[in-house]
């Protein structure tokens, strides 16, 4: 199955290395999409699925909080694991980030290494909630 | 800068915050360090004989003020090839710029949550600023030059205002 990520961040240099470091990690991304904003993130979600989101906040035009409010309005944060990568690193936005629905927060700076691991638990708590969910449903019946 | 009875903030943890913002930012991300720095305004930020990028990133919420970055434009250009792990004849012309507003962002980020951990502020987006606009800035703000092996890096810092929380 193809796997497709969104990376959202006003600074082409940083969906460039963010690109570069999922690149690295061995994932295989069959399709990488970039937004510069939370409105054109929402655009490209609408027109086709990803299997994982990773945000900025701080972007003009739609940040990533608002951002994460509709994509929990519109039902896409239950389903992509969603991956908050930002140079806020008070605690009071972390939570709130946290509270929305992202799975993780990365601060800026960040090795390649903490950007991997972040990953890699993000896809692995999606894989284990996806498992899950099947369960749920024949517990139900 | 004001004292801290004025602003909330004191002139000398600003400085030693930048010191480690900028060491903390080009060790993660540029793989690179800083060989020698120095406080203050240095003559340097003045030497027309260079090519510098220069930017500037206003920051609002319980701090208000603006963050400025200089640095000269082939010490952005090796570090742009070391984020982006490109040749140099491979890099574009605008990606050195990009490179100067995102270590920007990163160093104002990271001096404001250090400074204001419980704070809820926001970052604008980085911008270029001209020579004149820079040269231009009133004593005041607490201004660090850094010696990188690439070349040279300056950061001012100010607070214009302190809204009420």
């Amino acid at each position: 199955m193809p796997f497709s990520v969104l990376i959202v961040d006003d600074s082409p240099v940083m969906r460039g290395f963010i690109r570069r470091v999922i690149h690295f990690t061995g994932i295989a991304v069959e399709n990488y999409l970039e937004a510069s904003d939370g409105r054109q993130a929402l655009s490209l979600l609408r027109k086709q699925p990803v299997d994982l989101v990773l945000t900025d906040i701080n972007m003009p035009g739609m940040n990533g909080e608002e951002l994460l409010r509709q994509m929990k309005f519109e039902g896409f944060l239950e389903k992509i694991p969603t991956l908050v990568v930002s140079t806020d690193a008070t605690e009071q936005r972390i939570e709130k980030m946290l509270q929305l629905g992202a799975r993780g927060y990365v601060t800026k700076p960040f090795s390649p290494e903490i950007l991997r691991e972040r990953l890699e638990a993000v896809l692995k708590m999606d894989a284990v909630l996806k498992m899950d969910a099947p369960e749920e449903t024949n517990h139900a019946q | 800068m004001p004292s801290k009875s004025a602003m909330g903030v004191e002139a000398g943890e600003v400085d030693r915050c930048m010191e480690q913002a900028a060491s903390a930012v080009l060790e993660t991300m540029f793989f690179t360090g800083v060989d020698d720095t120095a406080s203050g305004l240095h003559p340097g930020w003045q030497d027309d004989s260079r090519s510098w990028i220069r930017m500037r990133i206003e920051f609002a919420g319980p701090l208000v003020g603006d963050c400025q970055l200089q640095i000269d434009r082939e010490a952005a250009r090796a570090l742009a090839c070391t984020l982006l792990c490109l040749d140099p004849e491979e890099l574009r012309d605008e990606q050195p710029e990009q490179v100067a507003g995102e270590l920007t962002n990163m160093i104002c980020g990271f001096l404001l949550s250090h400074l204001e951990p419980d704070a809820n502020l926001t970052l604008g987006a980085p911008e270029i600023i001209e020579a004149a606009a820079a040269a231009g800035r009133l004593p005041g703000g607490v201004s660090r030059w850094f010696e990188i092996p690439e070349g040279s890096l300056a950061v001012d810092f100010r607070l214009s205002s302190q809204q009420a929380v």
